[in-house]
């Protein structure tokens, strides 16, 4: 039983797989060449501030420093929000959720089988993007222990990113257009995660009420594993990042079921 | 919605039961142009529709129905409700001996949707990994699925085309590939819907002669939705007739064409053209050629014999042929006439 059902995510992972190195280009233009674009920005508008204030530092991170920290919101971009389950949002919409339904494979297990495939071609990505950045001297020399723990805690981040984004696309059982309330929530997510500017520059009480919300996970926490700066300890940081795993997970079968009486198929 | 008596089911218990099953959904009304997008905008109107009115319907096993019925007119609505993938309003449903909207594994492995008008299958890969997938997904053996993709393949003669991406299928061969990633796992009931749409004649010949085989040796229940009236006409000895949402025949295929009477059409060419005014071809709706000289009539069964006779007597026939009224004719003449209908 157990086999069998170890098959269809092992053959899910591995048909996904298969789609998405089908299109090469379009794999790199969609998901690797944004955050190539989003750091080389970042990068330099950092370098510019910095260079304009002739060094020091600001809230204890000096250039060199905070231009690591680029590099690593980077790394960390890559591997735990390069996957959008935007295709969720369009199949209800148009009705191709269907096939889905009718499988003896539930449909939110065959998004995470693609999830899964996606974020190993990521971590191959990421790992090279890694030795790429070591290569070229704009990170420092690595501990591998802490390169390991910190690309294990941005894959669990990444299943976080996952949920939110599966529950985003669900509101398309009552909504034609989703992809506003990604948008929001995506410019929120840069923002105070800290994917930009470290949460340690922002006021001291908004600090505090984003420790109340998923969104220093996203990026900071997983970055200051990397740099091996982090605060909290990273059992801490793993058993309240799975907390709100559970809890917007039940959020989002709460809306399955609730949306799913509102399915009509449209388009058959 | 989760149902007491489960699948206690016999041989003999229906594979279909449901008794005034309802579907209505919310529409919402606009008026036409900027003002009325404004209006709708600050107050928004909407009415409920019922695409499908208390449907009551009984299939026993190995049986084929047509579902018949003009656009919009309920049948995909009813079959997304049988397979579970709409929810119904009112009204209840058993399939298989389960309640298709819980939709349990069990279930959805023993049933199958063809889609004439959707894909099931992922474009981006060869229709052989579909099939390995599909095989995992309903846990068909090695064995079974070897043997069963090998002969689908061969029937439908597209074993060649097992490794092509489905993007790069024509129509034809698409729809092939639908039809064997469906009937992997051997389903006890198969709904299919539009099957053979878009089709050229030779493709929709072969599906349709494909079906009627399978059906044949495995005694599949089958539930099709068609357009083409041959489809129904070749494999479906019960139709089922969908107006508004509503039954309005439930009956063999012979009885549907005598719905209307028991009228035979006559065709009649003569070596020159013929009086038209003749009185003979009073009662019997002629239908000319331009040039007088062929007539298609209709004659009651009764008296059939005596008035061809009379014909044949009065005037020059070189031809003659004699058919039942064509079940598309009679299709055609109920949605124009609803109140021809029985009930």
């Amino acid at each position: 039983m157990m086999m069998r059902e170890l098959g269809k995510w092992q053959k899910t992972i591995s048909v996904s797989l298969s789609r998405y190195m089908a299109f090469k280009a379009d794999f790199f233009l969609m998901l690797v060449a944004p955050s190539l674009v989003f750091i080389a920005i970042n990068y330099n508008i950092w370098r510019s501030i910095y260079e304009s204030r002739g060094g020091g530092s600001i809230s204890g991170f000096t250039m060199d420093q905070m231009l690591q920290y680029q590099c690593w919101s980077f790394i960390v971009t890559l591997l735990v929000r390069s996957h959008r389950t935007w295709n969720l949002s369009e199949h209800i919409r148009l009705g191709r959720m269907t096939a889905f339904l009718l499988y003896p494979f539930d449909a939110w297990k065959y998004y995470a089988g693609e999830f899964i495939a996606f974020q190993t071609l990521q971590v191959v990505t990421a790992v090279l993007a890694i030795g790429v950045l070591e290569f070229f001297n704009f990170l420092p020399p690595l501990d591998i222990a802490t390169c390991l723990v910190g690309i294990g805690f941005s894959l669990l981040v990444s299943v976080l990113w996952f949920v939110i984004d599966f529950t985003f696309g669900l509101i398309a059982f009552w909504l034609e257009e989703v992809w506003i309330f990604r948008v929001i929530f995506g410019f929120f997510a840069v923002l105070f995660s800290g994917a930009f500017i470290p949460i340690e520059l922002f006021p001291r009480a908004l600090q505090r009420v984003l420790e109340y919300t998923p969104f220093p996970f996203i990026t900071s926490v997983p970055v200051h594993i990397f740099l091996g700066t982090s605060h909290v300890s990273l059992w801490s940081a793993a058993v309240t990042l799975l907390g709100w795993i559970a809890s917007l997970s039940l959020g989002a079968m709460m809306l399955w079921r609730r949306g799913l009486r509102l399915y009509n198929a449209a388009g058959i | 919605m989760f149902s007491l008596w489960y699948p206690f089911v016999t041989v003999n218990s229906p594979v279909i039961s449901c008794q005034s099953l309802t579907k209505e959904y919310v529409s919402a009304r606009k008026a036409p142009g900027f003002l009325g997008t404004l209006r709708s905008f600050v107050s928004p109107n909407s009415v409920t529709v019922s695409a499908v009115q208390d449907f009551n319907l009984e299939v026993g096993p190995g049986e084929i129905v047509g579902l018949l019925g003009p656009n919009g007119a309920g049948k995909t609505t009813l079959i997304k409700m049988l397979t579970g993938i709409v929810a119904p309003s009112r009204g209840i449903a058993r399939v298989l001996g389960y309640e298709p909207f819980s939709r349990p594994k069990d279930f959805r492995k023993r049933i199958a949707l063809v889609m004439g008008q959707k894909s099931q299958l992922w474009l981006d890969i060869p229709a052989y990994d579909s099939f390995q997938l599909l095989q995992r997904y309903y846990e068909v053996s090695e064995r079974d699925f070897t043997q069963r993709v090998h002969s689908l393949g061969e029937i439908l003669g597209v074993r060649h085309l097992f490794h092509t991406h489905i993007r790069r299928l024509s129509l034809g061969e698409r729809m092939k590939m639908e039809l064997m990633a469906c009937l992997l796992h051997n389903p006890d009931l198969c709904f299919l819907d539009e099957p053979t749409i878009g089709l050229d004649v030779v493709a929709q010949k072969h599906i349709r002669d494909f079906f009627k085989e399978y059906q044949r040796q495995h005694k599949t229940t089958i539930i099709l939705t068609s357009h083409y009236m041959a489809d129904i006409e070749a494999l479906c000895p019960r139709i089922v007739l969908v107006l508004g949402g509503r039954k309005r025949f439930d009956g063999s295929i012979g009885d549907f064409e005598r719905v209307l009477g028991r009228e035979k059409f006559v065709t009649l060419s003569f070596s020159e053209p013929v009086d038209r005014a003749d009185p003979i071809w009073t009662g019997l709706n002629p239908q000319w050629d331009e040039d007088g000289t062929s007539v298609e009539l209709q004659i009651e069964e009764e008296s059939l014999r005596e008035r061809s006779i009379a014909i044949l007597s009065a005037f020059p026939v070189v031809d003659y042929s004699t058919e039942k009224l064509p079940i598309e004719r009679v299709l055609k003449t109920l949605l124009a006439n609803p109140h021809l209908l029985p009930g």
